[in-house]
């Protein structure tokens, strides 16, 4: 069935193409006559207004400002990738505050190291310009300001220059970056925090950026969510999967570990092993794997790779030969426990990384 | 203008031509010029926060990521930014405008011009004082006279989300004039 929306779409091309008039659409749909009429009105009479223009001396006054060369400043010198992260290594070797820069990372405003937090930012954020960058890092700057102003609402100090501090990343996330997908998925976070926690919605400012990502941003379902970013990096470090394995083997073997000493030697004895029981395995067993992952939330999970090998018997007396096995890895988790220092090295880490992509490849903490 | 021809610009443009910019700003000032006024009702601060929209657009031109879309799509994010901080710094929303202050109920014994005058004054505040989304799609479909699917294209949102905004806005203008005693009827009638 045709829906007064699509009714009203049908006739306003007829309408304004001039197919056909207003008094034909409502013959046409009669049901609907009252309601198509005054739209139909209103969307012609709207089309019928002269459009609001800049004259051309207005036009060209803009212009000027615009290429004029005060306002060419902004076009920094390019300078490479690799230079910036020279830069970046030269501050943290200068003071020596890479730990503490880590440390900073989880503050909140009112924490000591929140000055060098934000210090930190504004050195990252002026690179990341120069290398042309600044487009990921206030996206970054914006996850940042949200994180924080959870932290603070779960505390109940949230207050109205936090929000301000996040509307205004936002709005610089929004003017860096067209319609990337990392854009719509730091609006879309924001506006289901804002508009799910209470303790935001009692803060001032929190209505206005609600409204402003909702005038701007169409809202999807959860299923229609973007990857995972760094932020929600961090829900899966808190709700790792955790998978139940089972491993069954069959074949039994033992065996005995007999030292041979020699009379010359001061180097402790070498055990050679040797085989005393016979194989009395007939059969190849399967391991038997049984993997639920359950979505138990668990602070800590240690990261397990598996690699699952059998035994071949063997009637010559030789060791059994490692057959390779099946490898299961579990969700990647970057240490076995989460540490608060954790987490601020990582966050720092991928502040660094916004500018060198290579930054930390390999540590545990900058997966 | 294409857009083969406007990626080349921006890709000119993000490697510091200005001359490039120029020609993307000439290309879309005006579309971002009405798209702003009807959303603030005054020539002057259009002008301003057009000037704004341009200057923010020059200076973050070179971090553009082409999504597909046309680059308008862009400058209509960042002039509808700059105009809900234009309401944030005035601490004035375009609702404290009274359109009714407007009424015409006498309107037929008005001279026309005056009354066409009026209509469309009225018409343009009551534009003013819909949602945002409902101002867009009324400025796109009606005043820039785009395709329904161009619209869902510009504004990221599918078809349908658009004609069911483009109904309750019409529907939302027509009570708003109705309450203020505005005869679309008879100015209609008078148009056609």
């Amino acid at each position: 069935m045709t829906e007064l929306p699509d009714i009203l779409d049908i006739c306003l091309n007829a309408v304004l193409s001039g197919q056909a008039s207003i008094e034909d659409c409502l013959q046409q749909y009669p049901e609907y006559a009252n309601e198509l009429k005054a739209e139909l009105q209103i969307a012609l009479l709207t089309t019928r207004l002269k459009p609001p223009s800049l004259s051309q001396k207005q036009v060209a006054a803009i212009e000027a400002r615009l290429i004029s060369p005060s306002s060419r400043l902004f076009v920094f010198p390019q300078i490479s990738k690799t230079a910036a992260a020279v830069v970046l290594f030269f501050f943290l070797l200068m003071g020596g505050t890479g730990g503490t820069i880590a440390a900073s990372a989880n503050t909140v405003p009112g924490d000591t190291l929140y000055g060098v937090k934000r210090f930190w930012e504004s050195i990252v954020l002026l690179i990341a310009t120069l290398t042309n960058q600044a487009d990921d890092v206030w996206i970054h700057l914006a996850q940042t300001r949200l994180g924080e102003a959870k932290t603070l609402a779960q505390t109940g100090k949230l207050a109205p220059e936090h929000l301000q501090e996040l509307q205004h990343a936002i709005e610089n996330a929004m003017s860096h970056n067209g319609d990337s997908p990392e854009l719509d998925h730091l609006l879309q976070t924001t506006y289901h925090t804002l508009s799910t926690d209470p303790m935001f919605m009692q803060v001032e400012g929190s209505m206005l950026i609600i409204q402003q990502i909702q005038q701007i941003e169409p809202l999807p379902t959860v299923e229609q969510l973007p990857p995972p970013t760094v932020e929600q990096h961090e829900m899966v470090i808190t709700e790792t999967p955790t998978v139940t394995q089972t491993w069954t083997f069959t074949p039994t073997m033992t065996w005995t570990l007999t030292p041979t000493p020699t009379a010359t030697s001061r180097i402790p004895p070498t055990p050679t092993r040797t085989p005393t029981a016979s194989p009395t395995v007939t059969h190849t067993p399967t391991p038997v794997l049984s993997s639920t992952p359950t979505r138990t939330p668990l602070p800590s999970v240690t990261p397990v790779t598996l690699t699952p090998t059998m035994p071949t018997p063997q009637g010559n007396g030789t060791p059994p030969t490692l057959i390779p096995g099946r490898v299961i890895t579990s969700t990647p988790s970057p240490v076995a426990t989460w540490y608060p220092w954790f987490q601020a090295t990582f966050d720092a880490c991928q502040l660094t990384r916004t500018v060198d992509p290579n930054y930390g490849i390999g540590s545990p903490y900058c997966p | 203008m294409n857009r083969v021809e406007e990626k080349r610009l921006i890709q000119a443009a993000s490697k510091g031509d200005s001359q490039a910019f120029a020609a993307l700003y000439r290309a879309n000032v005006q579309a971002i010029y009405r798209y702003i006024y009807y959303r603030v009702s005054d020539a002057h601060v259009a002008e301003d926060l057009t000037a704004d929209v341009f200057t923010k657009a020059l200076k973050a031109i070179r971090t553009y990521k082409d999504s597909g879309k046309p680059l308008i799509a862009w400058l209509y994010r960042i002039a509808h930014a700059r105009v809900v901080d234009h309401y944030r710094k005035t601490e004035r929303r375009p609702d404290q405008v009274d359109i009714e202050k407007l009424s015409v109920s006498e309107s037929a014994d008005m001279d026309n011009r005056l009354l066409r005058q009026q209509t469309a004054k009225a018409l343009r505040l009551a534009i003013s004082q819909l949602t945002a989304d409902q101002q867009q799609v009324i400025i796109l479909r009606f005043i820039e006279d785009k395709r329904l699917e161009e619209v869902a294209q510009l504004m990221g949102k599918n078809v349908n989300a658009i004609k069911a905004l483009q109904h309750r806005a019409l529907r939302s203008l027509a009570s708003r004039l109705e309450r203020a005693g505005f005869k679309i009827d008879e100015f209609i009638a008078g148009l056609l």
